[in-house]
């Protein structure tokens, strides 16, 4: 009697990891499986704790499904072509420079100076933002 | 006389494949649960409109991040850990938050598993529970405090298993155990409470009463 009733305690202990599926232990999981079926108060036990976590689960999955406005996934498609032409501008800049005018010397240790002048830096847009929109 | 040269990075065609296979991998892939993570986010900040704000962020770091998740494990799971940590990094940052509980807490675990809601699962309250209107059961949940709230709509409503809610919260798997049990145990005491406040929570009671 001593020894059933040491095993209905660790029953209801590991009752709501059973419910919930998280006991790894395979011995033990079929040890309270057999247990369940055979101690009827154990059997009640488990019976009304799963129809509790049940009942919570069907509640909460039939009213937590909220709908966001209509436009938030457009929106957020929209940030994402945003997000991915700043990404490719940032990682891939091509810069263009004109030379007006150029004029090469020589200094006294040899060293040769070209003298440019910008006339303007472009960067180009990889994909051009406007033929790639969906 | 003039002449011109062009700069430009050398990589340029692998950097713009990569990415445009990885963002068209993001659009096919990642897009489709926005109404899930919508439905997430408003378990962290309870209103609509910062719930709205809270998945864009999420979405942008998700997709700059992109490149550093693995395919073929859960990408839903992974966006939800974005949604936590953004949740954390910008709309919490200014929030003093006393972690009043969680040591308390870590130290009920098996303890806690132990006691039962079966007290409280008598099955006319169950069938009161059933006929409310799904804003108080939305209220309910929102009603509790922020540590149960994530952990029971991570667990019970998505399905989540123990070690998966830890993931995406960023706490130990024995917490999430005591958060949930205790948790639910505090959402079926608040249901009981609006069951009351709508006059059909009495009734029930007297019902059970009866019945033993």
């Amino acid at each position: 009697m001593a020894e059933l009733e040491l095993q209905c305690n660790d029953v209801t202990q590991y009752i709501l990891l059973f419910i919930d599926n998280e006991i790894e232990d395979l011995n033990r999981y079929h040890a309270i499986e057999i247990h369940i079926e055979e101690c009827q108060p154990c059997h009640h036990i488990y019976e009304l704790e799963l129809s509790a976590v049940n009942q919570i689960q069907n509640l909460l999955r039939a009213v937590c499904n909220e709908l966001p406005n209509s436009n938030l996934e457009k929106q957020i498609w929209a940030q994402t072509q945003a997000l991915w032409n700043e990404l490719l501008i940032k990682d891939t800049p091509s810069t263009t420079i004109s030379f007006t005018s150029e004029t090469t010397y020589f200094s006294s240790d040899g060293i040769s100076f070209h003298h440019i002048q910008i006339e303007h830096t472009q960067i180009q847009h990889y994909p051009d933002p406007d033929s790639d929109q969906q | 006389m003039s002449s011109e040269i062009s700069l430009r990075a050398n990589n340029l065609p692998a950097v713009r494949d990569n990415s445009k296979e990885l963002k068209e991998r993001f659009e096919k892939d990642a897009l489709v649960f926005v109404n899930q993570i919508y439905a997430a986010a408003l378990r962290y900040t309870k209103d609509p409109h910062d719930a709205e704000d809270l998945v864009q962020d999420t979405y942008a770091k998700a997709f700059t991040s992109f490149h550093q998740f693995e395919e073929g494990t859960n990408l839903k799971a992974w966006l939800y850990r974005i949604l936590t940590t953004t949740f954390i990094n910008n709309y919490r940052k200014d929030q003093r938050r006393p972690q009043q509980s969680d040591g308390e807490i870590e130290d009920w675990q098996l303890a806690d598993a132990a006691s039962h809601s079966s007290d409280l699962g008598k099955s006319a309250e169950d069938e009161v529970l059933e006929n409310l209107p799904d804003t108080d059961i939305r209220n309910a949940l929102a009603s509790l405090p922020e540590e149960f709230r994530l952990v029971i709509y991570y667990s019970d409503v998505e399905g989540y298993s123990y070690k998966e809610v830890a993931e995406i919260l960023d706490i130990p798997s024995g917490t999430v155990m005591s958060r949930l049990h205790r948790g639910r145990k505090l959402l079926r005491q608040a249901l009981s409470e609006y069951a009351k406040e709508r006059g059909f929570g009495e009734p029930a009671k007297s019902l059970v009463k009866e019945v033993e």
